[in-house]
């Protein structure tokens, strides 16, 4: 069984909300005003203040999803990695001192600081709003995901309503972070976060010499549920010299010119589907070999069959084998030949590690689009693909990244745009922005970021290997890739799973608060104080920001609940994407440009946010999965705005601020005329 | 002195754009890194997967991995060095 409630799950993660909550409570006393609420006082230590960038940065997106894409599919989730981290070095070497230096609480405070102008602080607040909650879903989207699969809760009966359980993670995380952001503002998120920065950083490493320590084998079955997919050479003798045992269906409407055949067991009617796999030099032999693989049908009266039986652990029933593993296993000696090979590997050096990988063969398991089949159940068939070891360590395998393999122009830019967006993106986080006023000066400002950096690349050097190490350990989930690192810890034993259970949802927590405190920022400060210029004391702009905290809090629940179907990385793209267009050209231009205008700065925030949103909602992502609509028919040639709408973000502030200036000029001659 | 702050002083004048120039400049150093990485993946993505660097006659060993892999890698490391190098530079003089 892939998963079940796990108590020690439960008590880790409990205990680790309760002493957050705890501490919330006890620093909450300190955190009564403005100074205290948005920025920690500007007292917090470099080095907490730098494990607290890993740990507000570090979203369920990096932690769950790069190790899923890595196991999946090799290299790809490590390019994430890398354009992610690359954004800190934008951060640290052209943003972190004037964000200290010019701003207060906010970023609209330092974007505005020459200028006081209420447009600007209008659009700042706008575009830190759009990309918090833009940010927010995918986070709340992941809690939902995965409460099920890590704490094991089932659904809830509250007062005839029926709540299914990726509803409570959602308002369970909702609720939780709403009152760590209300009770202590930026000082208890702070503490949120370092806790967090430093048990995932922590227990990663520890993972990852657990692995290393492991090896690598060719029947990994720790847990008991993993078995290598059986093949059966041409001809299927198996089937073909026992008719009286088992029946080969007929290919008919959808299964018609499709790589599979139906065997069905004749005592039970139980149906398995097998892949065929054998080719010569490229034309399929007219009896293919058979390779086993997994299906999951849904009925039209909602229930589920896994591979032929109904779904679940009674007799009779059946669930998904656990999948990940090498078929072929290089040995490390000398692993220039495949000839010469193990079935285990014994402990290995973390470049040995690398190299054996690289030198064996992979299956990788992919899934056949889902298909309607003529009794109106929706057939989905997951099959594995020996893939060598070579081909997993570099990049292209994943749909995402297709690119690479590929020769259209279109695709290529979509690929320049997107690692654009990433390396752009990470220093306009306005959840990352405000972290730089809870330290005392600009050398702070420096230190933490390099703490940042050092904790963050180091966290994705370890995502590698507890990609890889998901990918050979035999405890995969065909149907979810967002499961692979704890499911990985699960083949080291209950207690690991359940510690790293505890920390990817702990991890929703920490960037969630962030994510909420900077849009609180937001409302109270730059829109209520400095655009409506409401005549608020201190006391009552921390108020406001509280009550902002909250609704926040429940739009999150809401849009949670809303966009449980959608794709996380896309929608963290997005986020990326925004901030990128929105607020780096501002912020960059500001900085090294002298003739930047107040109304440039406007019109480039405003320009970047509405064109980058606008081109992600033409896009063929958009229309797929979205609007249901034919990709074909999308407006824009490729799916990332970035490479368009960040410098047409740089060229409208360049334009609008040389025919504002100008403007000025001939006021002020007028004048004096 | 127009100036009230001291000359070592890190919001003086001085300071801060000695500070952007030098940041400016490890920025563009990275950018290149960073750019010749993607510019191979969209090229040359055959030479990803090579375990050593053809260099005349000669051929450097990576030591197992491929350049993938060595380069990603680096440009991990690359960025905390930079980082280093930087805050050595910006290291303000105690008045």
């Amino acid at each position: 069984m892939i998963y079940s409630f796990s108590l020690t799950a439960m008590l880790v993660f409990s205990s680790f909300v309760g002493t957050v909550l705890g501490l919330s409570i006890y620093l909450g006393r300190k955190a009564k005003s403005s100074q205290g609420y948005f920025a920690a006082h500007g007292q917090i230590h470099w080095f907490v203040n730098g494990v607290a960038f890993a740990g507000d940065y570090l979203s369920a997106a990096s932690f769950l999803g790069i190790c899923g894409m890595i196991a999946f599919y090799g290299y790809d989730g490590f390019l994430y990695s890398i354009g992610f981290l690359a954004g800190w070095v934008v951060a640290l070497f052209v943003i972190a001192e004037p964000i200290k230096r010019l701003g207060k609480y906010t970023f609209a405070d330092a974007l505005d600081a020459r200028f006081n102008s209420r447009g600007i602080k209008l659009a700042a607040a706008i575009s830190t709003l759009v990309v918090s909650i833009f940010y927010l879903i995918p986070q709340m989207v992941g809690a939902g995901a995965l409460i099920k699969p890590l704490l094991g809760i089932p659904e809830f009966h509250l007062a005839g309503l029926t709540i299914p359980p990726f509803s409570s993670g959602v308002i369970i995380v909702g609720l939780v972070v709403t009152l760590i952001v209300v009770t202590a503002g930026m000082v208890s998120t702070t503490w949120v976060q370092f806790i967090k920065g430093s048990m995932l950083v922590l227990f990663c490493g520890v993972l990852t010499l657990m692995i290393l320590h492991r090896g690598i084998s060719t029947n990994p079955n720790y847990t008991g549920t993993f078995h290598a997919p059986r093949t059966i050479a041409a001809p299927a003798a198996e089937i073909l010299e026992n008719p009286a045992q088992y029946k080969i269906l007929p290919e008919t409407g959808p299964w018609k010119n499709k790589p599979y055949v139906r065997v069905q067991e004749v005592a039970t009617g139980n149906v398995r589907v097998w892949k065929k796999t054998g080719q010569i030099n490229g034309f399929p032999m007219i009896l293919s070999n058979l390779s086993e693989t997994q299906t999951l049908i849904e009925l039209p009266d909602g229930k589920r069959l896994v591979n032929g039986q109904p779904q679940g652990h009674a007799s009779g029933q059946s669930d998904f084998f656990t999948i990940g593993s090498v078929s072929r296993l290089a040995a490390h000696d000398n692993p220039e030949t495949l000839e010469d090979e193990s079935q285990n590997s014994g402990p290995l050096g973390p470049l040995q590690y690398l190299t054996t990988l690289q030198n064996s063969q992979v299956l990788l398991w992919k899934s056949e689009k889902t298909f309607t089949d003529t009794d109106g159940s929706k057939v989905t068939i997951y099959y594995p693909q020996a893939t060598p070891g070579t081909d997993v360590m570099v990049p292209g395998n994943a749909p995402m990244f297709a690119a690479i393999k590929s020769e259209r122009w279109q695709d290529k830019a979509n690929l320049v745009s997107l690692m654009l967006a990433l390396f752009c993106g990470t220093a306009a986080l306005p959840h990352i922005l405000i972290r730089y006023y809870t330290v005392k000066d600009q050398a702070s400002a420096r230190k933490s970021t390099i703490v940042g950096i050092a904790s963050i690349g180091l966290f994705y050097i370890l995502t590698l290997y507890l990609g890889l190490g998901a990918m050979t350990s035999g405890t995969l989930d065909p149907t979810n890739s967002n499961m692979a690192a704890p499911l990985l810890a699960k083949s080291f034993g209950e207690l690991p799973f359940a510690i790293i259970s505890a920390i990817a949802f702990t991890t929703v927590l920490g960037t969630v608060s962030g994510l909420i405190l900077a849009a609180s920022g937001a409302v109270a400060r730059d829109l209520m104080l400095n655009v409506l210029r409401m005549n608020i004391n201190d006391h009552q702009t921390v108020q406001a920001a509280k009550v902002t905290a909250m609704v926040v809090g429940l739009i999150a629940i809401v849009l949670g609940i809303l966009f449980e179907k959608m794709n996380v990385s896309f929608l963290v793209g997005w986020a990326f994407n925004i901030a990128a267009s929105a607020n780096l050209p501002a912020i960059v231009m500001l900085l090294f440009w002298p003739r930047t205008t107040k109304k440039g700065i406007t019109a480039s925030i405003i320009v970047g946010m509405v064109s980058s949103l606008g081109w992600i909602l033409l896009s063929a992502d958009a229309y797929k999965d979205i609007y249901g609509l034919d990709p074909k028919l999308s407006l824009v040639p490729f799916n990332q705005p970035g490479l368009v709408t960040i410098p047409l973000s740089f060229l409208v502030l360049i334009v609008v601020s040389l025919i504002t200036r100008r403007t000025t000029d001939e006021d002020r001659a007028n004048f004096a005329r | 002195m127009s100036n009230p702050l001291h000359p070592h002083h890190e919001d003086h004048p001085d300071i801060i754009s000695r500070n952007a120039r030098q940041g400016l400049i490890l920025f563009l150093i990275y950018f290149a890194l960073y750019g010749g990485f993607i510019a191979l993946n969209i090229f040359r993505p055959a030479w990803l997967s090579e375990t050593s660097i053809p260099l005349g006659d000669y051929e450097i060993s990576l030591g197992g991995p491929n350049i993938a892999i060595v380069y990603g890698v680096a440009l991990i490391f690359a960025a905390l060095f930079l980082a280093l190098i930087y805050m050595r530079l910006t290291k303000t003089p105690r008045s």
